[in-house]
């Protein structure tokens, strides 16, 4: 049922248009002045165009998804893989995920370790229950724009142990 | 989409003629939903080229169902038969947002949730031949990529590679477009059918380029994230039920009754909105018929109960982010309200994303009170049933609260912003006495 006409709907029904009017100017004037907030670009048309742009946001380097697979799949060794990452690096913690889809199936166990004692990791690592370590830092001089760091600084190396 | 107009066209009931751009809105997502359920189940038993034949069986029963209710005289019209040239060119406004998001779309990488989280699954699903094996929702080394998410839009992706053959991230492009279409033509539909004005729809319609967030310029709708379709089914919800008691349209609760059993099977988050539609429709439904709203709640639940079920089965491991309800420890972390609701306030004052769209919604909510009396309470219960709810399990978080609250309350608060539209929308216009049919008779007829 509709509301009967009173005096605040009169009053309503005159100002209302007026006032949405001044809101759009409002808003289009805000919209006017707001810069866009930089998202990352697709770089690639690769199959994995959307890993490959990440990847090179985060790495600088073209194609990274092609050469982290191929390391991935020259390992017959099915073990978990071990990757390491950097503390407090929103960059390094995307690349350790990206490592983490590329790598399925076979199981990715994540680990925060400073720079400074990855090497002492590692060698715990080595030999028992994983096939391979990444390193993930960007600690490299960050992009002022971006403020994500640039650089080669994803290491993985491959162990050689009993097979499964 | 074929699939979902005719699941659109086997539900819609009444007199009332269905709309283009409601059909295909709702089309798309009723589509999403039956593929990816069909791809869900049938991958239980099928792989490879037999699990992709069934599904098409399933799809091709559909467009039949379809194809025999428009025989049986269900009318499609687009509703611009009656409109002067001016007023038409009014209505397509609406497809200005949707060229933006589309150069958006095709311009951004996927990143973040949208590919470790949602795309991720629709690669592992077409690499095990079409559907997720049971290792993947067990394997404990992947929990943090929210293994135990729902999978609408993860296999609704699957189906594109399944269809392409391979896995290609930019053939996935239109998938999230036509999730932002669907939401603009529902809107579209929403605010032509409460209003009837076309300068109204059209101008609306094309306010989420006025906000950084809503045209994919910010927050990641763009980069894959499942926010938007979330929103696109929550607004197709309340849209339908608010046509509904306005206009007594039933066609329009059948469509909110499907578009609800979707929020829960879209995203976990989408429990919290099924709650808020069921809030909406006690509201619209002022308690005439308990067996209706029976039925109404029945998809969401099923969806909800069958989703818990299927992840206790497969041994899922749990996520470890929120703490178990108990009273002691509501008492304990209540003072975490305040920062909650402050991050709130704040993040809804926030012109940098939301431009004014927030602040002008108290005003739109008084003049659809003053306007429309006891309707205004759909749009009201719509926003603050689920706003009040999100706000919850912040008191339980495990996570550091500045950190969750600044990685996921702006989401949320997007989930909500398309009704925020629609409300400010119809608040614009006075209510209609006629019925809607009468503006959609053939010109000569009128």
């Amino acid at each position: 049922m509709r509301p009967r006409p009173t005096f605040l709907l009169h009053i309503l029904n005159r100002t209302a248009p007026w006032l949405w009017a001044v809101a759009l100017v409002i808003a289009l004037a805000i919209r006017i002045a707001q810069r866009p907030d930089a998202q990352i670009a697709l770089t690639s048309r690769s199959a994995l165009s959307s890993v490959d742009s990440v990847l090179f946001q985060t790495l600088g380097q073209p194609a990274a998804s092609e050469r982290i697979l191929s390391w991935l799949s020259a390992s017959v060794d099915s073990r978990p893989l071990l990757v390491m990452l950097a503390p407090g690096n929103p960059g390094a913690n995307q690349t350790a995920e990206l490592i983490s889809y590329l790598a399925w199936p076979r199981p990715v166990d994540l680990m925060i370790v400073p720079a400074s004692v990855k090497e002492r990791y590692v060698e715990a690592a080595q030999g028992r229950k994983y096939a391979g370590v990444c390193f993930c830092s960007l600690h490299v001089a960050p992009d002022p724009r971006t403020g994500i760091g640039i650089g080669p600084a994803l290491t993985c190396a491959s162990f050689s142990g009993p097979r499964p | 989409m074929a699939a979902g107009c005719g699941v659109v066209l086997s539900a819609w009931r009444g007199r009332a003629p269905l709309l283009l751009t409601e059909m295909l809105g709702y089309g798309w997502m009723a589509g999403a939903a039956v593929i990816s359920l069909a791809l869900a189940l049938g991958g239980i038993f099928l792989t490879g080229s037999a699990l992709v034949v069934c599904v098409l069986l399933c799809a091709g029963i559909l467009v039949a169902a379809g194809l025999r209710k428009l025989w049986r005289g269900v009318k499609v019209k687009t509703g611009l038969r009656n409109a002067r040239p001016v007023q038409a060119a009014a209505a397509c406004l609406a497809l200005l947002p949707i060229a933006w998001v589309g150069f958006h779309i095709f311009r951004d990488a996927f990143a973040w949730d949208g590919l470790s989280v949602w795309e991720f699954k629709a690669r592992c699903a077409f690499l095990s031949g079409g559907s997720l094996p049971a290792s993947f929702f067990s394997d404990p080394t992947r929990v943090r990529l929210h293994t135990s998410y729902p999978l609408c839009i993860p296999l609704t992706q699957d189906w594109y590679y399944l269809i392409f053959g391979k896995v290609d991230q930019t053939a996935l492009r239109p998938v999230i477009l036509c999730f932002f279409a669907a939401a603009i033509a529902i809107l579209w539909s929403g605010l032509f059918r409460l209003t009837r004005s076309y300068w109204i729809a059209g101008i609306v319609s094309m306010l989420p380029l006025l906000s950084p967030v809503l045209s994919g310029d910010g927050l990641g709708f763009t980069q894959g994230y499942c926010e938007l379709p979330l929103a696109a089914a929550y607004l197709a919800v309340v849209a339908g039920l608010w046509q509904w008691q306005e206009a007594g349209s039933e066609g329009a609760w059948n469509m909110a009754c499907l578009a609800s059993g979707l929020l829960p099977w879209i995203k976990q988050d989408g429990a919290i909105l099924w709650a808020g539609a069921m809030a909406v429709a006690l509201v619209a439904h002022k308690r005439q018929n308990w067996k209706r709203l029976v039925l109404f709640a029945a998809p969401g639940m099923l969806t909800i109960v069958g989703w818990k079920l299927a992840l206790a089965v497969l041994h899922a491991p749990p996520e470890d982010t929120f703490d178990s309800f108990s009273l002691n420890l509501l008492v304990k972390n209540l003072p975490r309200l305040p920062i909650i609701v402050s991050a709130l306030v704040q993040e809804c004052a926030w012109t940098q994303s939301w431009n004014i769209l927030w602040m002008c919604l108290p005003f739109a909510f008084a003049t659809l009170l003053v306007r429309r009396g006891r309707a205004a309470l759909i749009p009201i219960a719509a926003i603050l049933c689920p706003l009040c709810l999100d706000l919850i399990p912040y008191i339980f978080t495990k996570l550091p609260l500045g950190f969750h609250l600044g990685s996921s309350l702006d989401r949320l608060i997007f989930q909500l912003a398309p009704v925020a539209l629609l409300s400010i929308g119809v608040s614009m216009h006075a209510p209609c006495a006629k019925p809607m049919e009468a503006d959609l008779r053939p010109a000569s007829a009128a």
